[in-house]
């Protein structure tokens, strides 16, 4: 059966791409997580960012601090998903490189500029947790996602096309986390407008490439299941990143810190990809 | 030979004389009552009263007498007697035609001004007389007598008090009308009290309910003249009602003669009387309002008789006395919202100033309303003159503008908005009046994380099926 032979290819292109020195230095973030919630909760207090009391060191470590067992699961999991997908999706489309700058951007810059960024609405409130930086790894999950089809699934759909996807997920993220008003509904529709803009243009280039494109898909069964699951964790994560508010309990989900890292998290690898900061840009 | 006298009389009022009118005639029987303050009673078988006109016959006519002896002179002590009503001390005297009669009054004539006797109010002195038939006497009668009644000063009576011979003092009391008293004392030593008798004087309106009793006086010295009234007073209860205090009844009491010292009012009242009026023993008070300052005097129950509750309040001086029950005033001043706009469930604080002012203690339950319907209750203690504050949380669920009221005072409009994503990052801490920051996990629902990976597991399997069997 050729789908066997497919899925033994997809398999060792598999074990080609994933590197154990690559998921040791993803691991590090969730060990560090670890860690530090093993620390005593006093220590950990002085480690939260405080925004009426901001420091540099705060700044950074407060994204690594978690109080509740059940916090630090959730984002552990998170990453695992978010960072994992993403890393597989990123080394099989041969972005191994653009994966890793980014990881490393998100895991040491980012958390200063998440911070930073919070301090922009002024509040009396204390911010910790790792998922600012796990919304940013979604975001690029959205990048390696297209990259991926592109280069596994039909070489015509291009990176370029990434913020198909970016704003395909804006437009669920806004009708996710907002109240539906009419304000919610145009960001939505104009998000959708411009996503479907994108999915047209894949479209057409498929259309245009009818003969090639089941014999293509008929040969790459294993690579198309892990883009639909890709699909699927980048699609199904503004429903998890953005609940619905709660309003009894006396913390607040900081929501604007996701929306933060989820946009910044894409944008960034995206613009230098367009800009050619990278060799391996040639399928943009 | 016997010479027979009749004696008619007649009153001459000298001077300035103003003698109060409605006396009661305090002479057991039948008096010649020749003025409005002086009578005129027979004491002796000599004197009777004929239609009214005291007379004096000595003559045989007299059935009880004998005449007088010719050449003779002929005394009849305590003939009849004068009594004087008056609220005032009066200088008696007798004048007429006769060289041969003689009036005595205490063994010395009283026939002119300067031999005047001098009468207390209510008091009665007995009169004698001497004939004189030794002289060229017309035989007859005498046609008639003056008596004369001179008002006095009760501080030249007071003056004279020795060489009248008074021991101690004399009191009078008078109902000049309904609504009014005049009490005088003369003659009181320095620090000396004398009780009036006020005779149960209504003191609000209706005879029966509250009324004066007595009014014990101490004074310093000397005279006192007062004047009481149970009528003029709605000047006073206004003030007291101003006050906060209910006025259930008021006299005044002018000093018209005299000092005083210190008084003390006794009032009464039915039993039940304060019961059927709600007034609580504490609650009861005595105001004394003078020259438009109000001053609260101690009241002392001073015991129950004759069905009657009585009470007592000591004053320094006299003006006029409102005898009131203080009252609790307490109503909402003021109210406000706290937030004006909170989440839906999140609570906001509506306060408001609860006021007292009455006169005495109170306690209210002011109801919280919200759109008109009763959310909250509280009971509320508040001090006489002072203001109470009281804190009450609201909320609502759903979205929308409610109007909300203390006590019937608006509070304001509550506005209760759904929360948006930018308002939840913008947010302040909520207004929970500590500096505590609010806590900003950055994290996921574990739970819906989970759900994520159930559906991509069920992806996965679905895929892996679909791949094992051929199209």
């Amino acid at each position: 059966m050729s789908g066997s032979a497919d899925g033994d290819s997809f398999r060792a292109a598999l074990r080609e791409a994933v590197l154990l020195r690559d998921c040791l230095a993803l691991a590090v973030v969730p060990a560090v997580a670890l860690a530090v919630f093993a620390l005593p909760a006093g220590v950990r207090e002085s480690l939260a960012f405080a925004y009426r009391d901001p420091t540099v060191a705060t700044a950074y470590a407060a994204h690594f601090v978690h109080f509740d067992a059940a916090h630090l699961a959730a984002n552990v999991l998170g990453y695992a998903l978010l960072a994992g997908f993403g890393y597989v999706l990123a080394a099989l489309a041969g972005h191994r490189r653009l994966f890793g700058v980014a990881a490393a951007t998100y895991v040491l810059a980012f958390p200063f500029a998440l911070s930073g960024l919070n301090l922009a609405v002024p509040r009396n409130a204390v911010g910790y947790g790792l998922s600012g930086v796990n919304m940013a790894f979604a975001g690029l999950l959205g990048l390696v996602l297209v990259a991926y089809a592109g280069r596994r699934v039909n070489e015509r759909i291009r990176t370029r096309h990434a913020p198909g996807a970016f704003f395909a997920a804006v437009a669920v993220v806004s009708l996710v986390a907002l109240p539906v008003d009419r304000t919610t509904v145009a960001l939505a529709g104009v998000s959708a407008s411009i996503a479907a803009v994108y999915a047209v243009s894949v479209w057409r280039t498929w259309q245009s490439s009818v003969a090639s494109r089941w014999e293509a898909t008929e040969g790459r069964a294993g690579w198309l299941d892990v883009g639909v699951l890709g699909a699927v964790a980048f699609f199904g994560y503004p429903f998890v990143g953005f609940p619905a508010p709660t309003p009894a309990a006396e913390t607040v989900v900081n929501r604007y810190v996701h929306l933060l890292g989820f946009c910044l998290g894409f944008l960034v690898p995206y613009v230098a990809l367009a800009a050619g900061a990278f060799d391996d840009t040639e399928d943009f | 030979m016997r010479r027979s006298l009749a004696i008619g009389t007649a009153l001459a009022l000298a001077g300035a004389l103003a003698f109060p009118s409605g006396a009661a005639p305090l002479f057991s029987g039948p008096t010649d009552d020749i003025g409005e303050d002086v009578e005129l009673a027979p004491s002796s078988d000599y004197a009777d009263l004929e239609d009214g006109e005291l007379v004096v016959d000595l003559s045989a006519a007299n059935p009880e007498a004998e005449g007088v002896n010719d050449d003779a002179v002929t005394g009849i002590a305590d003939v009849f007697r004068v009594r004087y009503n008056g609220s005032q001390y009066a200088h008696v005297w007798l004048t007429h035609e006769s060289e041969a009669v003689t009036f005595y009054a205490g063994g010395e004539p009283i026939e002119s001004e300067a031999t005047n006797v001098t009468l207390a109010p209510n008091e009665s002195i007995a009169v004698g007389l001497r004939v004189d038939t030794t002289g060229e006497t017309a035989d007859g009668l005498l046609d008639e007598i003056t008596v004369h009644a001179r008002a006095a000063d009760p501080e030249d009576v007071a003056a004279q008090g020795d060489a009248l011979s008074f021991s101690g003092s004399t009191v009078q009391t008078r109902a000049p009308t309904e609504t009014s008293r005049r009490f005088t004392v003369l003659g009181a030593s320095a620090g000396e009290t004398t009780t009036f008798d006020a005779s149960r004087l209504a003191l609000a309106g209706a005879a029966g309910d509250l009324t004066l009793d007595e009014v014990a006086v101490t004074s310093a010295g000397g005279s006192v003249s007062l004047a009481v009234d149970a009528s003029g007073t709605e000047g006073a209860r206004s003030r007291v009602a101003e006050r906060g205090a209910e006025a259930l009844g008021a006299v005044r009491v002018t000093v018209e003669t005299g000092a005083v010292e210190r008084a003390t009012l006794r009032f009464s009242v039915p039993r039940g009387f304060f019961e059927a009026r709600g007034v609580a023993p504490a609650d009861l008070a005595v105001y004394r309002e003078d020259g438009g300052e109000l001053s609260r005097l101690d009241v002392e129950r001073t015991g129950e008789r004759d069905g009657r509750v009585r009470f007592a309040a000591e004053t320094p001086g006299f003006s006029t006395f409102v005898v009131a029950a203080d009252r609790a005033r307490v109503r909402v001043a003021d109210a406000r919202l706290g937030q004006t706009t909170v989440a839906p469930g999140e609570s906001a604080s509506v306060t408001a100033n609860v006021t007292n002012a009455g006169t005495a203690a109170g306690e209210q339950t002011v109801s919280v309303t919200v759109d008109g319907s009763v959310v909250a209750q509280r009971v509320v203690d508040v001090a006489a003159g002072d203001t109470a504050n009281v804190s009450v949380p609201v909320e609502r669920d759903d979205p929308g503008e409610y109007a909300v009221a203390v006590g019937g005072v608006d509070a304001g409009t509550l506005v209760v908005e759904a929360e948006n994503e930018t308002d939840a990052a913008t947010a302040q801490s909520p207004e929970n009046g500590s500096d505590e920051p609010v806590r900003e996990p950055a994290g996921f629902g574990l739970r819906e994380l989970l759900g994520l990976v159930a559906l991509l597991a069920l992806v996965a399997a679905s895929l892996l099926l679909a791949r094992r069997r051929p199209w």
